[in-house]
């Protein structure tokens, strides 16, 4: 965390000074005293003497990014007993591991959430729904100890216990929690050890940690973590460390990736011609990994647009490769007069320039690209060369996929040649829903990086009579507290409400220390574990969308008075976000309370269903 | 067909076939010489116990209990269906004896807010989008104090730095009112806009007697009269939303009472 630094010029005047990176080194962050300590230059020294930083050349790294510096601020030691879990599964991390000492062991299935502080999911039946319509307490988030508070885990050893109440206010809690070794008996395990990196590919893809995995040495597990900020400075200028976290890639991720695809894994390839496919696929990573902090920035103060949406693909260019999303998202634009008109937005899985290269096979003549692609906040792309989907690839299509693929491009020129500049489609299938959107709503969309919501709140004002119907239902399930604002961005006749959108990319889950915001394991809805969360607002800070809200928790056992960290005496906070009623049969109440159908879950990435509910 | 279009026609046509099956029966029913007065009666009870059901529905946010807007579709018509099963009690004539004048001028009260309320609420959400802001109705008294606040704090200001009364005194002869509370009720209901400018309008021409610093600080006033007249109209509108409703549901409830009254009076006289 940065600190403030306060500069006196004279008595009467003070400025505060700007934060800057490495005011504070990596592991100042952790509430441990005993972890929270810069790295001495001894431990520097012994850093630097182990692969993978004896491998790299100093030397070309600057002066101002040096690569000891690099360690020193962006690396810190961890120190695990046996049993602790470095990462959980499902969890969103940003960092990524180096095991120094000792071993690891990588659970790899058959782990049971409840061991990694994570509760068992059960749905409430209806009598429950019911008894709780009207056994809901009078004061907002009112409970007792046990609601909210995470039962002390005998078997952890970094947890520090409170023994007046039985149960731990986890503010306290360092971001370690044991798992039982009972536990990992009817596990599929693996052991890693001394120089295994792992957890790089999550950290730099955002995408979930698909293991868990825990310190395994009798003795102390000494682990490097490095933040995605030191990765991602390592990789830029020690290009065998990059060629060393894309090769884990290609072995780990990117075939499967790749195999996915409904168009490339319907290729008859042999292994040989996968293999050529794979050597020859290039990644990219465009705009801010941090999008939404520098959209954050960038709405509250305005700025350069075509700075915070960089250039992937445009229009006019020849096609040299085909694109698919990894993560992230991408938007798809065309000239219009001195600046771009959105025609769509692509996520991830979805390609783009297909057509252009089937007319090119097919007709035998290279045109160019239609449209111009954009990163729409952060996106992490895989590009096949022309050259590879040409030669390998597409010739090993089956023929019937080929032929829709052909109609619906003939379908697409047909309706080209009628339509005007707007309404021009974006390289999908899903041409009429696009075309059907208010070319303004759909920039509106893009702006706002909404699209980004899987169950973002619509709300349509000309229905909407103001009742609160859907406020009412959510705080009738929620403890008494409404897990939303009726209040939003508008456009139009349209509000997109302060509602948790449940995000393709959920950055509110990176770096949670706890874990407790988590996916739930049966919807996928992204929840908050009350018991775990310890209040750090990291989540409600990370939400581009600001649907993320801290609330005090109130005692019933003492008055419905604020409960109170016993040890820093401060308000216990909590955050609470929609969960679209996860626990209750029926789906979001507040969908089903709104009598004037002016209330719509929505996701974003379903065009033709928001094309369909917009024009009612 | 789109839906909104598709489930009208659908719903006026299930209302307009019940109907007409219920007119044909009771109509079969006289000819047969059977008093219809009981049967008309018992399908009048059994229509608005069921109307007054979508009041529990909405209590009841959790068990899935089909969506509120669906039980709202069947309140619609199931309530315009009442109203021809009323008649058909009634005879389409006022009764005699004054409880039964009573529960009929009741009915016709509850039908015609009900009828009211549904015209409001499909008119004046688009009138309060079309405004370009949005705020919560909770807060509004709220945000009139923040306007409220600044508007003096101009003008302690103006008072202070130019040493001079104009402002003030306009503020306390013409705004003072106005910032205290919500406004213009009727105004903003009836669209009378016109009015709505004339304090804009008397403040600007007191521009002549003022020196460039306070003409700023009356251009200020000036947004602050406008975003109130906006907070003002939502108030308003909103109020009028959520109004209706204390005439319709009570009423609801005073009626379900009185029906049982009557259920018992008939069958004991």
């Amino acid at each position: 965390m940065a600190t403030e630094q306060v500069v006196e010029f004279s008595d009467s005047l003070q400025v505060l000074q700007k934060p800057k990176r490495w005011d504070a080194p990596f592991s100042f962050e952790l509430s441990n005293k005993l972890e929270a300590r810069a790295m001495t230059e001894k431990e520097l020294d012994e850093l630097l003497s182990i692969p993978p930083f004896s491998d790299m050349d100093s030397s070309r790294f600057p002066a101002s990014l040096s690569l000891r510096d690099l360690l020193r601020n962006d690396t810190r030691i961890r120190l695990y007993q046996k049993g602790d879990a470095v990462v959980r599964v499902g969890d969103y991390g940003h960092s990524a591991f180096l095991i120094l000492s000792g071993s690891c062991l990588a659970v790899l299935s058959g782990l049971d959430n409840k061991h990694l502080g994570r509760p068992n999911f059960k749905t409430k039946s209806v009598f429950e729904s019911l008894i709780g319509i009207f056994t809901n307490p009078d004061s907002p988030e009112e409970g007792k100890q046990e609601d909210f508070f995470f039962q002390a885990n005998k078997q952890s050893t970094a947890v520090d216990t409170d023994t007046s109440s039985g149960y731990v206010f986890v503010q306290d809690i360092p971001n370690v929690l044991a798992v039982d070794p009972n536990s990992l008996t009817n596990t599929k395990s693996d052991v890693m050890s001394e120089g295994t990196l792992f957890g790089e590919l999550s950290a730099l893809g955002r995408v979930k940690r698909n293991i868990t995995v825990t310190a395994n040495d009798p003795e102390a597990t000494k682990v490097l973590e490095i933040r995605w900020q030191g990765l991602r400075d390592i990789m830029k200028y020690d290009g065998a460390f990059k060629e060393h976290i894309n090769q884990l890639f290609r072995t780990r991720g990117l075939k499967e990736a790749l195999r996915n695809s409904p168009l490339i894994g319907s290729a008859k390839l042999s292994e040989s011609q996968w293999e050529t496919v794979i050597a020859q696929t290039q990644f990219e990573t465009h705009g801010s990994y941090d999008w939404y902090g520098s959209y954050k920035a960038w709405k509250a103060k305005g700025g350069d647009k075509e700075k915070a949406e960089p250039l992937i693909m445009k229009q006019g260019q020849y096609i040299n490769s085909l694109v698919m999303i990894r993560t992230g998202f991408a938007k798809i634009s065309i000239t219009h007069g001195k600046s771009e008109l959105t025609l769509g937005y692509l996520g991830k899985g979805e390609m783009y320039g297909l057509k252009e290269l089937i007319r090119n096979i097919s007709s035998g003549q290279p045109s160019p690209i239609q449209t111009t692609l954009r990163s729409a906040g952060y996106v992490d792309i895989v590009r096949i060369p022309t050259r590879t989907f040409e030669d390998i690839i597409f010739p090993n299509i089956p023929e019937e996929i080929k032929k829709t693929l052909l109609q619906e491009m003939a379908a697409d020129e047909l309706a080209k040649s009628t339509a005007d500049e707007n309404t021009l489609r974006a390289d999908s299938s899903e041409e009429n829903a696009v075309h059907k959107i208010d070319p303004a709503m759909k920039e509106f969309f893009a702006e706002n990086r909404t699209l980004n919501g899987t169950a973002t709140m619509l709300i349509d004002l000309d229905r909407c009579t103001r009742c609160d119907d859907c406020v009412t239902a959510c705080a009738s399930g929620h403890n008494n507290n409404p897990r939303f604002v009726r209040h939003g961005l508008t456009q139009g006749k349209y509000m997109i409400a302060n509602a948790c959108m449940q995000c393709v990319d959920p950055v509110c889950m990176i770096g949670c220390p706890t874990g407790a915001i988590h996916r739930n394991e049966k919807s996928g809805d992204v929840v908050i574990n009350q018991k775990t969360c310890i209040g750090c607002t990291t989540c409600a800070n990370s939400c581009p969308y600001d649907n993320i809200r801290m609330v005090n928790v109130r005692d019933t056992e003492n008055d419905t008075a604020i409960m109170v960290d016993p040890v820093h005496g401060r308000p216990i906070e909590k955050a609470t976000k929609c969960d679209l009623c996860v626990e209750h049969k029926g789906g979001p109440a507040c969908e089903r309370a709104c009598p004037n159908d002016a209330l719509k879950r929505v996701n974003m990435g379903d065009l033709p269903g928001l094309e369909k509910w917009m024009n009612r | 067909m789109k839906f909104f279009r598709a489930r009208r026609v659908r719903a006026v046509a299930i209302t307009s076939f019940v109907a007409i099956f219920i007119i044909a029966m009771v109509s079969a029913w006289e000819t047969a010489l059977h008093p219809t007065n009981y049967l008309t009666g018992w399908m009048l009870l059994t229509i608005v116990v069921f109307l007054s059901l979508y009041n529990v529905r909405k209590k009841l946010t959790y068990p899935p209990l089909f969506k509120a807007s669906s039980w709202m579709q069947v309140h619609i018509y199931a309530g315009y269906l009442s109203v021809i099963v009323f008649f058909l009690h009634t005879n389409a004539r006022l009764p005699n004896g004054a409880f039964e004048i009573i529960l009929y001028l009741i009915f016709v009260l509850i039908a015609l807010s009900g009828v009211f309320g549904l015209y409001l609420s499909r008119t004046i959400p688009a009138r309060l989008t079309h405004n370009d802001q949005e705020v919560i109705y909770e807060r509004i008294p709220q945000f009139i104090r923040q306007f409220r606040k600044q508007a003096q704090s101009l003008i302690i200001k103006a008072v202070a730095s130019e040493d001079s009364t104009i402002l003030e005194q306009f503020y306390n002869h013409n705004m003072h009112h106005f910032m205290a509370a919500p406004r213009n009720f009727w105004k903003h209901i009836f669209k009378t806009s016109r009015d709505l400018n004339a304090l804009q309008k008397k403040l600007q021409s007191e521009y002549r007697y003022l020196n460039a610093n306070e003409i700023e600080i009356a251009k200020q006033l000036v947004l602050i009269i406008d975003q109130k007249h906006d907070l003002d109209f939502h108030y308003a509108l909103q109020k009028v939303l959520k109004l209706w409703l204390f005439v319709h549901i009570p009423l609801a409830f005073s009626l379900l009472v009185l029906l049982v009254v009557h259920l018992i009076l008939v069958y004991a006289f």
